[in-house]
């Protein structure tokens, strides 16, 4: 994340012009510059080192130093009085001042001197040219290709967070099928189905039904041939009493009538063997019609109505979810730890995307530090003579531009205090 | 129909960590890398809420609120600003210029949804 000249205009970003900073003392003698480009050169080397090893903080604190290095003792001319130290800048200063201390005796100023810091002083322009902005370009593609990593890492894990809230759904799913209710739930969406398994059952019901009826009317027609056999029965009687009269009335006649005679005992002959087959027949139907009545006794006893079989096939799909839920339930005592480990794995995932935020304000960062490196070179070009004030200008305005307070808390070497998020609403 | 919201961040990590939070929580989410990117992508659709950053190249978070609320179709649209930045001087300035809330990175993904869902329009 780079900052905008327009959102803080009072950055490094901005050129610093000659007239921007306060008066300056005159030009530093080439003797008083003669010290401070190798602890200049390897500050800078150091802090290139703890930038890639060490990340964002060691370049951060380094390149303080060097900047506090020039701007207190290097920079300064060494025939000024010591500056006193403000509480912005005692901790970064103090190191320069001993040196400053240390080479006010040795830096006598005299012309020949002078033209050799004049030399010393084009090197060091050359050097912080040609050395500088090649630092700032690799803290800038180590900060697009750090945002660009990220950005790959946290898609892989967005689709795994994926995955698992899937899992997750899917088992809670399951597992909202084992509670109190589950079974009734599933019998009514499970309705269509349990009638489409009843319906070979009500057919078979219906034709049932039908032979019933189909039996009733046989039983009905047994109560019609059993009155026909009874009315056969009263025939034979009634024959076999015109018969007896008929005998009678030949033994009256005398011999003249035995055709007559005859006749009488064929027909009382006749009406035995019509009473022995009416008898018989009468004998039969009530056996048929003992056990048709007693199939039918017995299937009425036993019938049960279309909504009594349906209410039985819900009974019996009931056990039989019941008996798969309860098999069912046994795996989810495996998946219940599957479960726990995928919420424990989301929530890890969920503090993982915090923490990847990290990139972000790293990114922010060297953004920043690049930035102002750029213009520590576009700066010291046009301003060869720096003071010890112009050095206290810079620190305000690199504290300035900072965005984060734990860079305000590194800028004075204090340790940084974590607040946390914080949420204002307006 | 889902509410949608626009992140304007020029980190895509970060981009990718608010829209996993908002998606999760049932948002569709518009995406633009900074100020400038945003303005292109109003495109007059309808947005409930912005979340934005304050520190972007080409155009910050501040000067795309200011310029979001000259315009009639989203000067209501509540805007929460999401950085690192915590100075007050740099929170005042985010309340004069309309923003809803301010919130500090590094955030909690629950910090912003709840934030999302009380703002939401």
């Amino acid at each position: 994340m780079s900052i905008s000249c327009e959102s803080l205009p009072k950055r490094m970003s901005e050129p610093i012009t000659p007239t921007s900073l306060p008066a300056r003392a005159p030009e530093p003698s080439g003797t008083a510059l003669a010290w401070h480009k190798p602890a200049l050169a390897a500050a800078m080397l150091l802090a290139a080192g703890l930038a890639w090893l060490g990340g964002v903080w060691g370049l951060a604190g380094v390149a303080s130093l060097a900047c506090a290095a020039w701007a207190t003792g290097a920079l300064t001319p060494r025939a000024s009085p010591p500056q006193p130290a403000t509480a912005d800048t005692t901790a970064t200063a103090a190191p320069a001042a001993a040196h400053q201390t240390a080479h006010q005796t040795a830096h006598k100023t005299s012309p020949p001197r002078q033209a050799a810091g004049g030399r010393q002083l084009a090197g060091q322009s050359i050097m912080i040219n040609e050395v500088i902005p090649v630092w700032a370009r690799q803290l800038d593609i180590t900060r697009s290709t750090s945002d660009e990593g990220l950005a790959n890492v946290l898609n892989a894990f967005t689709e795994m967070s994926g995955s698992l809230d899937s899992l997750m759904g899917n088992l809670h799913g399951i597992n909202a099928t084992s509670e109190p209710g589950a079974i009734d739930d599933a019998v009514a969406q499970s309705n269509p189905s349990l009638q489409t398994l009843a319906s070979p059952a009500l057919r078979a019901c219906e034709q049932r039904n039908a032979a019933m009826a189909e039996l009733n009317r046989c039983a009905e027609g047994m109560v019609q041939m059993t009155h026909f056999a009874q009315q056969i029965n009263e025939i034979s009687r009634h024959t076999r009493l015109v018969a007896f009269n008929a005998s009678i009335e030949s033994s009256r006649a005398g011999s003249a009538d035995a055709g007559n005679g005859a006749v009488a005992t064929e027909m009382r002959l006749l009406a035995a063997r019509m009473g022995d087959c009416g008898a018989a027949v009468q004998r039969l139907i009530s056996e048929q019609r003992a056990r048709l009545e007693s199939a039918l006794n017995s299937a009425v006893t036993q019938q049960t109505t279309p909504d009594e079989l349906r209410l039985e096939i819900e009974l019996r799909a009931r056990e039989a979810l019941q008996m798969l839920m309860a098999s069912i339930g046994a795996s989810l005592s495996t998946s219940s730890v599957v479960r726990d480990a995928s919420t424990a794995m989301r929530d890890s995932l969920d503090q993982a995307f915090v923490h990847f935020q990290f990139g972000d304000r790293i990114s922010q960062m060297l953004s920043i530090i690049g930035s102002d490196m750029n213009n520590f070179v576009e700066w010291t070009t046009h301003n060869p003579g720096a003071t010890r004030d112009d050095a206290i200008d810079w620190l305000k305005r690199l504290e300035g531009s900072y965005t984060m307070d734990e860079q305000r808390s590194e800028h004075h070497g204090n340790a940084h205090v974590d607040r946390g998020s914080e949420v204002e609403f307006f | 129909m889902s509410k949608t919201i626009m992140i304007v961040d020029d980190s895509g990590s970060f981009r990718t960590v608010v829209k996993l939070a908002l998606q999760k929580a049932g948002y569709a989410v518009v995406e633009a890398v900074d100020g400038q990117d945003a303005c292109t992508k109003l495109n007059g659709q309808k947005l409930n809420l912005i979340v934005c950053d304050v520190n972007m190249p080409n155009m910050d978070g501040l000067s795309f609120l200011r310029h979001l609320k000259t315009t009639s179709a989203y000067k209501f649209t509540p805007v929460i600003m999401l950085t690192t930045e915590s100075q007050e001087a740099k929170k005042a300035e985010g309340r004069a210029a309309g923003a809803k809330a301010w919130i500090t990175k590094p955030f909690q993904p629950s910090q912003l949804v709840d934030a999302a869902n009380k703002l939401c329009v």
